[in-house]
Parts: C-alpha cells; structure tokens; sequence
C-alpha cells in the first residue's frame, strides 16, 4: 500500500498567483534582456527553422565596379569583336545547362537584345534562371525545378547535374553581375518570389567553410557594400563579417579553388575595391593588408609563370618554377582559363598590383590568337572559360560587352551573322566551371 | 654512643598507590550541540568515501576536456566577458556560443592559476565524494540501513565510474543532481530549506553545467508521480488535481525553472541544452554513443538494472510513481546514450540499496528492527580527525602543509602530450595558419604551447562548425585525400597521435612535402617545407 502523506496546509490563491507571476515575469523580463538577434536564434532553435536574416535587403542598392583602364595595346577594337562574336551565346534551347547561361549572362548582362534570333537574349537568359516555366519548357515538367521554394525564401538547386547550377551561388552572383535589381521576380512552381529572396536565402545558407565561397563572396560584397552593412549571421546563428569572409578566401593553397584558384583572387579584388568604393568600413585595415599580401604575392606568381607566348599554366602557383612543375599531359583550354581569368582580375586592379604591361599584352594577344584559330565548336563546348575572356578583354577597354557590341554593331551590321547555326545540344565542357 | 644502624630499605615490592577515580565517561553530558553529533555509522562513511576521495585526488588529471575548459576559463577571467561567440578557435570564429559552464570554467582557472594542479585534482575528488555521499545519506535515510547505504554508493560509483574519470564541469552537475535525487526521494520535500535552497541551486547550477535540465525533469516526475500516486489511491481525478504536494511540487519546480533564467544567456540556455545534445558533430564521440553491453560501463549498467529488478521484486517497499518514472526514464535516456548514465547511476544505486535491504530484512534477523545510531560529540571528533588526515594525505594537502608540488608528469594522464609541447614551445617560430592537432590534445597545447598556434579543432564539437569537424574526422583517419585537406585549411603544421592515427601518420612519412620535425613514442611534429 503505498502511504502518500498529504501536506496538512492548501496552498493559497494568493500564492499560486504569486508564483505564476514570478514564473512568468522572469521568463519575460528573460526575453527582453536578449538582444534581438539572440532572441532570433532562441526562437530558430526551438522552432528547428534558419535564424531569421539580420540584414534589411529592403532599399539595397547594386554596387558595381567600374574597370580602370582602356588600354587599345592590350586589345583592338577588331579583335575584341572577333572574339565577343564567337562567345555571342548560341545554346539549343533545348536542355539549356544553367551553367552556361550563368556565365553568358554575367557577360553579356541583363539588357542586350541580339538582333540574330539564335542568339539568347539577355532578358531571356534572366528568364530562363528565374522563371520556372521557362527552366521547364527547357528541361521538361518531370525535373526538378532550379529554383527551389524552402519554408523561409528560395534556394537554387546547385551540384553536378547539369540541370543545375554547377557552384554554390553561381547562379546569384550571375544574376547580380548581370545587374538584375533585387525587386526583379522570381517564379517558382507554387509562388513568385523575388531576387531579394534568393539573395536572403544565400545570405542565411552560407556556411564560411564549404569549398567554394567565391561566389557568396562577390555577390554578398556587391550587395551589401552600398549599404555599408559588413556583418550579418547566418541561418545557424553565426555571425559572419567580410573580414572572415576574406580570411576564408585566403586561407587555402593559392592553387586551390575553381578556376584554378583565380576566382577567388577577383572575389578579394573586388573586395577592397568596393571597401574603398564605400568609405572603407568593410573590412578592417588589417585585412586589407592582407589581401593586399595575399594579391601581390599572385602577381609576383603570374610575373614568374608567365609562358613565353604570353599565356598563363595551369600552375601558375608555381612561379618560377612553373614550367618545370608543368603537367605533361596539361589540356590546352587550362591555359585559356587561367590566362583569361587572370585579365579579368587585372582590369579591376590598381597599377602595383600589375604584371609589366608587355606581360598583360602578351596574355591578350595570346587570348585573342587562340580565340581566332579555335574552331567555334570546340569554344562553344568551353563556352563558360571563354566566355571570361570576352568579359576580361572587354573590361580592359573600359567597357562591358554589351555596351561595346551595342555600340560596334552600329557600325557593323554584319556582326550577328554566323557561318554555322546554333549548336543543337549542350554538351557539357572538358571541365566544368 | 649507640649505633643505630638504619633500617634498610625494605625490599619488598611497594604497594600501588590507589589511583585517583576516573568519572564515569558515561554519565557525562556530550556538550558537542545536536546537529553537530555524527553517528557511529557516519564514521564508516566518511572512512569508505575517504578511501575512494584519497584514490581520485591522486588520480592524474584526464587529458581530454579538463583544458579547454581551462582555456574558456582564462579567456573569461583575462577579458572579464563570457563571450557570446566561440573566443578561442579561429575556425569557429563568429559561431554562436551559450557558455552554460563559464562559472565552473573561471573556477577551474582560477584554482589553477592560485594553487595549481593539485587543486583541481582535488576537487575532482571533492565531486565524487560529495556524490556518494549524497546517495549513501539518502539510501540510509530510506533503508535504515548502513549497509544499503554502502551498497547504493558502491553501484553508483562503479556504474558510473567511466563518466567519473574525467574532470569536467558534469562532476558538479552530478553532485547538484544527487542532491535532487536526495530531495525526490525525501518525505519532506517542501520545508523552508527547499523552497530557498532548490531555486538557489538552480540558478548556481545553470551556470556551472547543462544538466539541469534533468535536475528539473525529475522535479517534474515528482510532481507527476505525486499526482499518479494520489490518482491510484483516490481513484478521484479531483482529489489528484487538488493534492496540496502535487500543487507545491508544481511550484517549486517553476521557481526553480525562474531560477535557471540568471544565467548571462538567460532565456537562451534552455534550447541551447537541447542543441548540445542534437548537434551532428556529437554523434561521432564515442561516449555518446548509446550503451551497449559490449562495454564494461555497459556490463555494469546491465547488472545493476538486473539486481535492481531483482531489489524491486524482493522488497515489501512499493515504488512511488516519481521514483518510477524516473529510474525507467533516466534507464532509457543511458540505453541512448552512454553518456545519461550519469542520471540514472544515483537512481539505481539508492533504489536497489533501499529495495534490496528492504527484501533482505524480512528474512535476516540482524538486519530487523534496525535502531538508529546516536549521534555523539566523540564521533564528530573522530570524522573531523579523518577528513583531516584524508586531506593531508592528497597531492594537495601536501602541497599546503608541506609546500611539496609533485612533478608535472604526475599530476596529468599519461595521455598528454608533455614532452611534445616541450619540444613546440622550443621551436623558434610556429608556421602561420591553421595547426592540426588531435582534438583530444588541442586543449593541452593551447594552454601549455605556444600562443601563435592555433589548433583546427578542440573538443567542444558541438562549437565547431559541421564541415571543419567532418572534415577534421576524415584526416586523422588518413584518407586518399588528406593533402587536399590540409591545403583546404592551409595547414602548415600537423601534430600527429602515432597511436591513434597510424594511417595519417603514414601518409605523412611518405609525403615529400612534409618533413617530421620531432617524433617521440606518443606523437610525431610535421612541418610543411614549403608554407602555404
């Protein structure tokens, strides 16, 4: 029998009441002695969401940055259009890789309207990324779409599918270059969203330590650096600064990354560009002169690695040692990458950190040459490495693609007319990019 | 003229001088005041759980946990802030930290910094001992029993005996949650005492360890219990939902949730407690694990369950609903995780000891009609003498008294990695970047090493973002792809654990990039020839 003692006085009202609003009262008072960003993370936590983004995208403006110089001995003006005609995108339309029209949109921008109906315009090519439909009329109703509703905005689908963007972000950092605004729509299968969300969704999906962080990285910098916000946390609650972001672009062996390792050198270019573009509070001086350490030492490794027809090895992290270190067997179009990648950071970077200006011209005319005499097919399978070195030649005359095609089809009204037609599959490059 | 020739001596034995009386030491009044007296059996207590304290505080210090709190511990006192964000591991940088053990983690340091080791090995000790303590009390208390008492202290400790090797701020956790047990398993649950004392606790120990959330689930299952005995017995919900203890068990444990609540996190520890113990990273720590009989931990669990079982079927004593609860409840959370097995040893131990003597009575004679001991002054005299001989037997005692510190290598497991941060600290200059270090010694080498080396990871996993902890578990393995990780981290030094980690170990030896710098019986030092 088991002998349950009762207590011989009740307890009061007054007391319950009592107790009920201590208890209470201190849980309140709890709450409201957090910060508001803790008491975000209390409520993720409890509620298994992301924590809600502590960053107003509401009046966020695009940052751009203007290339420096317009060098006519680096390239002509025939030269840059023979070789932006051979980068014009002329995809089927059928099974479009999102990968190509990312890298033919950050080329060409959001606005240019070719005149020759193979060529995907730009409004086309943002549609095509941003519309579900279209990715659909493309890629038929039985995929998986390539912008994916979540429960607090929209992701893009991104990994090794060729229905899907290729690099973590690469398809918002196409978007940004391109110059889409943040109001701009975004159609997914059940509701329109807009850009600002796919932004805020990158944002809160960051992760400082997943392989690739170029792109996060120059698209959070040229949206966030207008508004001189350089913090935020993720959706895990970690607080991230552009300071960590650049320590983590750094960080690995110079030779690591996409592109091989170029991207991440534009990525902290553009950095301390927009940092001084914006009144220098996006990163704090010591970063900077690390980054500034960190570029020199890339320049004294392009200085030294420089081949002697001008291109850039694919081992350009070897320096001087390059040409001993070099791969045998090293595929042709890894020069093309390397060397046109490294135009592309060079037109945004200030004089110190340039190679002598005989090594930039050497590299663009060994870039022209090799555009000239490569069969269009093989550059239409390498579309997204070439399609770099139509953007860098271009920058280095001071001007963007489109501008300039825009402008020299005024003149040349010949210029859309292509010997061959558009190619009718979309067989993916030697290397994705 | 006579002579008188003096009488000799007498050679004859003397006869014994009566002796003055002794008073009757019976008929004196022991002065020493009432609650001052000790028992007779309080003195095989202290002797027994005296022993086991000598044997802890002599114990050299668990290389793994111990130092990184330390670090957390000298971060908080050199800054004056318990940081919001991971303060110490570059990789963790900007991750958010509820630090529920800053308090016990300042104490820690601070102790180090003013005595040394020795004190922390004796408070290591000072844990253990105030937990058997608590739970042979209570047994004895519930028993009547000497001998269940000693039973109780002895399944607890030896069941939970692997969670008790290494000093880490769970030791004060356990200590707190004995006294809760002690509370849950008392008659008088709400006396004055309790009503101040609990919700003081409380907000002490939401400061020193997570686990109060267990101190308030089983106050929870108290007032359940309580509500589910009265329910069986009245068959009345209304006499069940009007129980006066059920109301002031339900009081009492929201004073004591208010109480958590003065913590510098303040609301935000109570999910962090969740987001510990669900982090992925923590899946690949063994402890975590769930308990398995293949283990001895595991072995003993299973036979102390077992003899629990076999306690509770002998004994004429009826369980009550709270006690119920939480021995099958805390017995699941252990079956989860081996590392619950601290929640559920005091249980076991203070159940089965008082179960056990309870069925044993009915059919040993000199177990019946147990007569409580008197307290006496003389008794109190002889505890104080053996607490102090205990104390000046341990490392620290000597250390106080005789102003003798044992040598480093006595006061630390052999596990850590001494003379590898020997050689370190020798080393003129520490490659830049990140250093891999094996988890278990980052925190040896971030308080003993140089400061310009930053480890990868530490044992705070649950700090540690998923990625750089995945990655981390795929090196020390050494995979095919070990170099690429290391380039990934720009690493350019690796302290390799020649024991545990002879397949990297390999990797490294075969590489030409790397060079072994050091290497003795326990760890090898690599240096990359050519920094990243």
């Amino acid at each position: 029998m088991i002998i349950v003692r009762n207590s011989r006085r009740k307890v009061s009202l007054r007391t319950w009441l009592t107790v009920q609003l201590a208890f209470g009262g201190a849980f309140a008072a709890s709450w409201f002695c957090v910060p508001g960003f803790r008491q975000q993370e209390v409520i993720a936590k409890v509620t298994h969401r992301a924590v809600a983004l502590d960053v107003n995208l509401r009046d966020s403006k695009l940052a751009t940055v203007a290339p420096f110089y317009d060098d006519a001995e680096v390239v002509s003006d025939d030269e840059l259009a023979g070789v932006l005609k051979k980068i014009v995108p002329r995809f089927s339309r059928s099974h479009l890789r999102p990968n190509l029209v990312e890298h033919a949109l950050r080329t060409w921008g959001s606005s240019i309207v070719f005149r020759n109906p193979d060529a995907i315009s730009g409004p086309q090519m943002s549609d095509f990324l941003t519309d579900t439909a279209k990715y659909m009329d493309s890629w038929g109703k039985n995929n998986s779409p390539l912008m994916e509703l979540t429960p607090d905005g929209v992701h893009v689908r991104w990994g090794e599918d060729s229905s899907s963007s290729v690099h973590h972000d690469h398809t918002l950092a196409a978007l940004t270059e391109s110059g889409l605004p943040l109001d701009a729509p975004v159609f997914t299968t059940a509701r329109a969203l807009q850009v600002r969300d796919v932004l805020a969704e990158a944002l809160r999906d960051f992760h400082l330590d997943e392989r690739e962080t170029e792109w996060s990285a120059m698209a959070f910098t040229l949206w966030l650096a207008p508004q001189k916000s350089n913090v935020w946390h993720n959706g895990e609650g970690r607080k991230i600064t552009f300071d960590m972001v650049a320590e983590r672009l750094m960080r690995n062996h110079k030779r690591d990354g996409v592109c091989l390792g170029t991207h991440r050198v534009y990525s902290l270019m553009l950095l301390l560009r927009l940092n001084e573009q914006y009144g220098g509070d996006l990163i704090t001086a010591e970063t900077k002169t690390q980054i500034m350490d960190y570029l020199k030492t890339s320049r004294d490794m392009i200085v030294a690695s420089q081949s002697p027809d001008g291109s850039w090895p694919a081992n350009w992290t070897d320096g001087a040692e390059a040409e001993a270190k070099a791969d045998p067997i090293e595929k042709g179009y890894k020069r093309v990458i390397a060397t046109g990648h490294h135009l592309e950071w060079l037109s945004i970077a200030p004089q110190e950190l340039h190679p002598p200006r005989e090594q930039i011209q050497k590299a663009a005319n060994w870039l022209i040459n090799n555009v000239n005499e490569t069969p269009q097919s093989v550059i239409d399978q390498n579309y997204t490495f070439y399609s770099h070195v139509g953007k860098a030649l271009a920058m280095w005359r001071k001007t963007s693609p489109a501008e300039f095609w825009t402008n020299w089809r005024e003149t040349h009204p010949e210029c859309e007319t292509f010997e061959a037609s558009a190619p009718t599959a979309n067989q993916p490059g030697p290397e994705t990019h | 003229m006579s002579v008188v020739a003096e009488k000799p001596e007498m050679t004859e034995s003397p006869q014994p001088l009566p002796s003055p009386e002794l008073p009757d030491a019976r008929v004196l009044e022991d002065k020493t005041p009432e609650w001052m007296r000790c028992t007779p059996a309080s003195v095989i207590f202290t002797t027994l759980i005296g022993l086991v304290f000598i044997v802890m505080a002599s114990r050299p210090l668990w290389h793994t946990d111990l130092w990184d709190h330390l670090n957390y511990g000298d971060q908080i006192l050199k800054t004056g802030v318990v940081s919001s964000t991971e303060p110490l591991m570059r990789l963790c940088r900007g991750v958010s930290m509820v630090n529920i053990p800053w308090l016990a983690q300042v104490g820690l340091a601070a102790l180090n910094a003013r005595f040394g080791l020795t004190s922390l090995q004796f408070v290591y000790a000072l844990m253990i001992a105030l937990s058997l303590a608590l739970v042979s009390w209570r047994t004895v208390k519930m028993s009547k029993s000497t001998l269940g008492g000693i039973l109780a202290a002895g399944i607890f400790f030896k069941v939970n005996l692997d969670q008790l090797l290494v000093i880490r701020p769970q030791l004060a956790g356990v200590v707190f949650y004995c006294v809760i047990v002690a509370w849950m398993l008392g008659r008088n649950k709400h006396t004055r005492a309790s009503w101040i004392g609990l919700p003081i606790l409380f907000a002490l120990w939401a400061n020193i360890h997570g686990s109060f959330s267990m101190g308030l689930l089983l106050m929870g299952f108290a007032g359940i219990g309580r509500f589910g005995d009265v329910l069986a017995i009245s068959k009345s919900l209304r006499v069940a939902l009007l129980d006066r203890e059920f109301h002031r068990t339900i009081l009492l444990t929201q004073l004591c949730a208010a109480a958590v609540l003065l913590n510098p996190a303040g609301i935000g520890v109570y999910p962090e407690v969740m987001n510990v113990a669900g982090n992925p990273n923590i899946e690949s720590m063994f402890e975590w694990d769930a308990l398995t009989l293949r283990t001895a931990q595991g072995q003993s669990a299973a036979a102390a369950a077992l003899l629990a079982c076999f306690a509770i079927k002998l004994s004429p004593r009826r369980m009550h609903g709270g006690e119920m609860l939480a021995f099958v409840a805390t017995g699941l959370l252990a079956a989860w995780s081996a590392r619950m097995l601290n929640w559920w040893a005091p249980l076991a131990g203070i159940i089965t000891g008082t179960h056990l003597i309870a069925g044993m009575r009915q059919t040993t004679k000199w177990l019946q009609n147990p007569q409580p001991g008197k307290g006496t002054g003389l008794m109190t005299l002889v505890n104080g003498g053996v607490l102090w001989i205990l104390f000046a037997l341990t490392p620290f005692g000597i250390q106080l008294v005789h102003g003798r510190v044992p040598e480093a290598n006595r006061l630390v497991s052999v596990e850590t990695p001494l003379a590898t941060v020997a050689f370190l600290d020798s080393m003129e200059t520490i490659p830049r970047g990140i250093s891999f270090v094996p988890a278990e010694w980052a925190g040896y080498v971030m308080n003993r090493g140089p400061k310009s080396l930053e480890p990868m990871v530490n044992l705070h996993v649950h700090m540690t973002p998923e990625q750089v902890w995945n990655d981390y578990i795929r090196i020390i393995n050494g995979p095919s792809d070990w170099d690429g990780l290391m380039n990934e981290y720009g690493i350019n030094l690796a302290i390799i654990d020649k024991n545990r980690q002879p397949a990297l170990l390999k990797k490294f030896k075969e590489s030409t990039d790397w060079k072994a710098n050091y290497e003795d019986r326990q760890a090898a030092v690599f240096v990359r020839n050519n920094p990243i």
